[in-house]
């Protein structure tokens, strides 16, 4: 199937027509880069923002008639649900190839384009930053009682514990949930919320990802959240990465992936690197200052494309009674 | 529609067993009435009689179940035949003065008109209604009674075959209402219009209308000129309704009924037992008596007595000037007038009062 | 004819049910196994709850707000009587946002508080947090049209209840709320239906609703998100029925006010009036002071970042542009289309009529993410040229208007029972046929109801989100997308900047098409 799809490609569609990108990241986030891939290639985009669960939904609805030929997804997850219905093609071997095999689909479905770094974001007015833990299992200690917070209905926080399912097994992330719950850990929305929380002092700390401190200290430099990196391969440290997929039956798959080459070029990747604070993944570029290096970390394989994986993900979120 | 045709002016309107329900009660029962070219009408009844259905049905507001309306030579509704309201050339004047509220009154009154005749005859018609140089006023800044003139403007302006006017000053009081009646008078005869006019005043029907048509139950009980109808109406329901009149029980032998008032002469004979109509301006008082003055309504130019004489209801008496007796006298009633109707009794066949034309 | 149009109506707004039901019955197996699976029960039961307590208290909130400024000698009521309407054009999601960071731990009003030795404040969450935030947003549903009865309500009622002895409590008790139950009843089912089908503050705030749980399922168990959306559809029409049942049609008084009556506060006058611009302050003007906070403090990032609002302005000139657009058009079509089905059940009640009104109404307790998929399913399905709207903007407004047609249909209602019919009839026997009649009658006179019921379909258009993600043409943002997508990746400054664009488009958008046209057509009195 992936075949033919490279090969419908190949033969090429209607080269007038916009090549049609789904991004559930943002406008603000990556428009300025789909401008310079225009700029550069001369070829033009038509770009759909939106929740990345909302894009697959939607081509998922849109089946085989859908227009878009690029799905960029905020996290696997959204991936997942196209990859069960087969409405993905496969990346050819040498885009694949440019990303960690961590970081990318075993089945060609989709490479990871940036990393985003899970932490624990803290109050310093309120938190001594020397008595912090090393690792994600500390926090089911009762000296964190009610006072970690999380996002039980976020996918960041539902591909991590995907992740911890699948080095660890079912029965152990069980515990670690039920130890959370058990902890009475603080529930909120999003990312964003739990740093804004934090910033606030309305809670000590979460578990979010590492880039949303980043912003909030950029447009706030008063603000006391700091985030706080888990030891070296702790698998509360865990990259998660966003991914660029080529739509099942797309006409334009040969530009398609040009564009998901671009995004993981050394210039593509600065960009990253430098508008939105998030970890490069391929060519040869370098995180921020700010950032502690990737270097250093043994990148476990996950797969985090599983929809099944996620599902079950859910479920042992809701029997343990972590989301209050 | 040319304007020869807009010149063309009166034209008769006849109705022919038209019935007509409205949510599924049949309020129309096969009405029968004619208005001559040129003509009023009106329309007397209680309400509820029917009255405005008929008059939406004759200016197609309303489709009847079953019957004719003709204007003129032009059947506008039957078996087979429905001309809409805005085809019918019709006129229309409702309870409540229903100007448009957005528009001036000039152009309310223009509304009907062709756009070239318009100026011309919006400024005649207002003249017509005494309301020159309203035209540029908007009609909630007229008093109740100027906006019914308005709105008597805007039917009369299109020069309409027939005018139907539905209880046009129900809301007004009632100094304006005679004002207002007279000037409708005076203008629908200037122009010699045809016209409908419903009311349930009798006043307003007896002095509008050529020929009075009463209505009872979905029907028309009796048609003929004022007079007429208040000397001979036709049914007991007709007599009943006009003149406020007292029903008393009588023995009638002939031309001539005995009642407790004495004998009352009867405009057509009959024998047996008979409800005597006897209008309150036929009862005379005299002094003395076992019947008892109960109350005396004074009105200025005259007064109505309520005498309680026997068993039944009490017995209006109309008297002219001021109130000679007071309640709780005794008096003695006698009957002094014309012969008067009777119903209820057997037609006396052999009296030839009874076949008038022979 | 007209029936066939009030069909067709129908049946246009049948068309995310039917999609709903046929994404569920085409497995009712799964339909009822993942409606047990769900915990419908509590679902249900929590949405219903903050429903009902959502509706009560914007019910009374509306109605106090709406009396005070149509009927008391309170202080700037003409101002009052503007901003008080202005929350409507808060976008939830934004709302809620704003109001934890005005209200929670160590938020705006705490750091303002600060010096004045008042310590923290309690953090904002749960029930109680969603449900006020949520009356916050919702009460101009009850207070629009109930302040527009109030001013259309003669004087002479509560005046007689005085003389017979009645205070200004029992007269209002007695006389006033009697006659406004209808208009409040009908503001509070539109209430009910934003929340039960809100998502923006029931997520933020977490109150775990069948509609939160549509979105969370929405991945991961496709079948429970459609099985709860047609439980969510139901709920809405059962909702709509029962308010046509319980909603006497209130007699409209066609005479013309002409004494506006005012009722003296006396000592309690600087009571309502504090309370009054609490409410505002509340609503409006703290979740503005936050965007404007945030707009202030991330100016100097905002420069150094490429494609951001703040580096260049300009850039938002075109989504305000098709913000402006779009909504325009979907409040223009929303009241072409229901304007049948206002006849249709004004003037009699018909079963069809009935049934389009439940369609239309219960549209807008659908959450825009199942309009938009539904929209997108019939667009590719539709045989040939429909199709060809796929991805058009005909077909996003489309959406708006199926989504908001409700908030259009009420007012055009009242409008067109507020036309006398004999002026039909007049204008009929005065030999105008149907269109003239239309044109040159009906239509001037049912113009101002219908306007403000078209603004209230502007303004939620213009914060209209799922939707708009979904089927606007690839390029095609307008501030509400750029206030959510600048949100989402914690531009806070960006998203401040777009979002107050959107509320200051939204009042001159309103002034423009709404109150002005309204106030010409029915002289200065408005």
């Amino acid at each position: 199937m992936a075949a033919t799809a490279l090969l419908a490609g190949a033969c090429g569609g209607d080269d007038d027509a916009a090549l049609v990108v789904y991004s559930g990241r943002g406008e603000e986030l990556v428009g300025p880069l789909f401008e310079r891939f225009q700029e550069q290639t001369g070829v033009q985009l038509d770009v759909r923002y939106g929740d990345s669960a909302d894009l697959a939904l939607l081509i998922g609805e849109e089946g085989d008639r859908t227009p878009a030929d690029v799905f960029y997804s905020q996290s696997p997850g959204a991936v997942a649900f196209l990859a069960e219905r087969d409405l993905l093609g496969s990346l050819s071997d040498e885009t694949l190839g440019s990303v960690d095999a961590a970081l990318r689909s075993p089945d060609g479905e989709w490479v990871g384009v940036t990393g985003r770094q899970r932490v624990l974001v803290y109050n310093a007015d309120e938190v001594d930053a020397t008595g912090l833990p090393a690792s994600i299992d500390d926090l089911t200690d009762p000296e964190y009682r009610g006072r970690v917070a999380v996002a039980p209905g976020n996918g960041s926080f539902q591909d991590f514990v995907t992740a911890m399912r699948q080095t660890r097994g079912d029965e152990a992330t069980e515990e670690w949930l039920a130890g959370m719950a058990a902890n009475d850990s603080p529930n909120y929305a999003k990312n964003s919320a739990i740093v804004d929380a934090v910033a606030r002092g309305e809670v000590l700390m979460g578990l979010v990802n590492h880039y949303y401190n980043y912003r909030a200290l950029a447009e706030d430099g008063d603000l006391p959240s700091r985030n706080h990196l888990f030891e070296d391969g702790d698998l509360g440290a865990v990259i998660l990465p966003s991914t660029a997929s080529v739509v099942a039956g797309s006409e334009r798959a040969e530009d398609a992936e040009t564009l998901i080459r671009f995004l993981l070029s050394s210039d593509g990747q600065s960009y990253f690197a430098e508008e939105t604070f998030e970890y490069p993944l391929a060519g040869g570029v370098e995180p921020r200052a700010e950032l502690p290096p990737l270097s250093g970390q043994e990148l476990p394989e996950y797969d985090l494309g599983r929809l099944s994986d996620l599902r079950r993900t859910v479920e042992l979120i809701r029997e343990s009674g972590l989301e209050q | 529609m040319s304007q020869e045709a807009h010149a063309g002016g009166a034209e008769p309107i006849a109705v022919t067993s038209l019935s007509a329900s409205l949510g599924g009660r049949a309020v129309l029962r096969g009405v029968d009435l004619s208005v001559p070219a040129g003509s009023v009408v009106t329309l007397l009844g209680p309400s509820g009689c029917g009255k405005t259905t008929l008059l939406r049905c004759v200016a197609g507001l309303l489709r009847p179940d079953s019957g004719e309306v003709r204007i003129g030579d032009r059947p506008l509704s039957g078996p087979r035949t429905w001309v809409p309201p805005e085809r019918r050339r019709v006129g229309m004047v409702f309870q409540e003065p229903a100007l448009f509220p957005h528009m001036t009154v000039a152009a309310n009154v223009g509304y009907g008109l062709p756009r070239s005749a318009r100026r011309a005859r919006v400024e005649e018609t207002l003249r017509l209604v005494g309301l020159d140089g309203f035209g540029r006023r908007l009609p909630e800044q007229l008093s109740g009674g100027q906006q019914q003139r308005v709105a008597l403007a805007r039917a009369l302006a299109p020069r309409p075959a027939a005018l139907l006017l539905d209880e046009p000053f129900s809301a007004l009081d009632a100094p304006l209402r005679a004002q207002l009646r007279r000037e409708v008078r005076a203008a629908l005869a200037h122009i010699g219009a045809t016209a409908l006019f419903v009311t349930h005043d009798q006043e307003e029907a007896f002095l509008l209308g050529d020929a009075v048509a009463v209505m009872h139950e979905g029907a028309i009980a009796q048609q003929a000129p004022p007079a007429e109808l208040y000397r001979r109406p036709a049914t007991g329901e007709v007599a009943r309704f006009l003149g406020d009149p007292n029903v008393v029980l009588g023995i009638a032998a002939g031309a001539v009924a005995e009642t407790p008032l004495g004998a009352v002469p009867l405009a057509s004979p009959q024998r047996g037992p008979v409800d005597v109509v006897v209008r309150p301006e036929q009862v005379l008082l005299q002094d003395g008596g076992g019947a008892i003055v109960e109350s005396v309504e004074y009105f200025g130019h005259d007064c109505v007595y309520l005498v309680r004489a026997w068993g039944g209801p009490p017995i209006r008496a109309r008297e002219l000037g001021a109130p000679r007796f007071s309640p709780g006298d005794g008096v003695t009633l006698h009957f002094d007038g014309a012969p008067t109707a009777a119903f209820g009794g057997i037609p006396d066949i052999s009296d030839p009062a009874l076949h008038p034309s022979a | 004819m007209r029936h066939a149009l009030v069909l067709m109506v129908a049946a246009l707004f049948a068309a995310p049910f039917v999609y709903l039901l046929g994404r569920n019955l085409g497995e009712p197996g799964q339909f009822i196994a993942s409606l047990a699976d769900a915990g419908l029960a509590g679902s249900l039961g929590r949405t219903l709850l903050l429903g009902a307590t959502v509706a009560a208290g914007a019910t009374v909130i509306g109605t106090a707000a709406a009396w005070v400024v149509a009927r008391t000698d309170v202080p700037a009521r003409t101002a009052l009587a503007v901003l008080l309407a202005l929350p409507l054009v808060i976008p939830s999601f934004i709302g809620a946002f704003a109001l934890i960071a005005a209200f929670a731990t160590g938020g705006l009003l705490e750091r303002l508080l600060a010096p004045l030795g008042v310590g923290s404040l309690p953090s904002v969450q749960g029930f109680w947090a969603a449900a006020a935030v949520l009356v916050l947003l919702t009460y101009p549903f009850v207070y629009l049209p109930v302040a527009a009865r109030l001013r259309g309500l003669p004087a002479d009622l509560e005046e007689s209840s005085r003389t017979l002895g009645a205070g200004a409590a029992a007269t209002f008790g007695r006389v006033v709320l009697p006659q406004l139950r209808a208009s409040m009843i009908a503001g509070a089912l539109l209430v009910f239906l934003y929340t039960i089908s809100d998502f923006g503050a029931v997520q933020l705030l977490r109150y775990d609703t069948m509609t939160r749980s549509i979105y969370a399922d929405r991945l991961f168990d496709t079948t429970s998100s459609f099985a709860l959306g047609l439980v969510l559809a139901t709920v809405a029409l059962a909702a709509v029925a029962v308010e046509r049942r319980v909603a006497r049609r209130e007699r409209r008084d066609t005479r013309r006010e002409v004494r506006p009556l005012v009722v003296r506060l006396g000592r309690c006058r600087a009571a309502v009036a504090t309370a009054t611009w609490a409410l505002v302050a509340l609503a409006l003007a703290a979740p503005v002071a936050v965007l404007g906070w945030w707009a202030a403090r991330g100016l100097s990032e905002g420069r150094a970042r490429t494609g951001s609002a703040i580096a260049d302005p300009s850039s938002l000139a075109g989504p305000a542009a098709n913000t402006a657009l779009v909504s325009v058009a979907a409040a223009v079509v929303a009241v072409a289309v229901v304007l049948p089905v206002a006849y249709a059940s004004a003037r009699r009640r018909e079963r069809l009529a009935d049934a389009a009104n439940g369609v239309i109404v219960g549209g807008f307790a659908l959450p825009g993410l199942v309009i938009a998929l539904a929209l997108v399913f019939w667009a590719l399905e539709a045989p040939g040229p429909a199709a060809a709207l796929y991805q058009t903007l005909p077909l996003l407004v489309l959406a708006y208007v199926l989504n908001f047609g409700a908030l259009s249909l009420g007012s055009a209602q009242v409008a067109v029972r507020g036309v006398p019919g004999s002026l039909d009839d007049a204008a009929r026997t005065l030999g105008a046929g149907r269109l003239r009649r239309l044109v040159t009658v009906e239509a001037p006179l049912i113009a101002p109801g219908v306007a403000a019921g078209a603004g209230l379909v502007l303004l939620s258009a213009m914060k209209e989100l799922p939707a708009t993600l979904l089927l606007a043409p690839p390029g095609f943002t307008t501030l509400a997308t750029r206030v959510w997508s600048a949100s989402e990746d914690s531009f806070f400054a960006d998203a401040s900047i777009a979002a107050l664009l959107l509320i200051s488009l939204s009042a001159v958008l309103t002034w423009a098409l709404v109150i002005r046209p309204a106030r010409s057509m029915l002289g200065s009195d408005l």
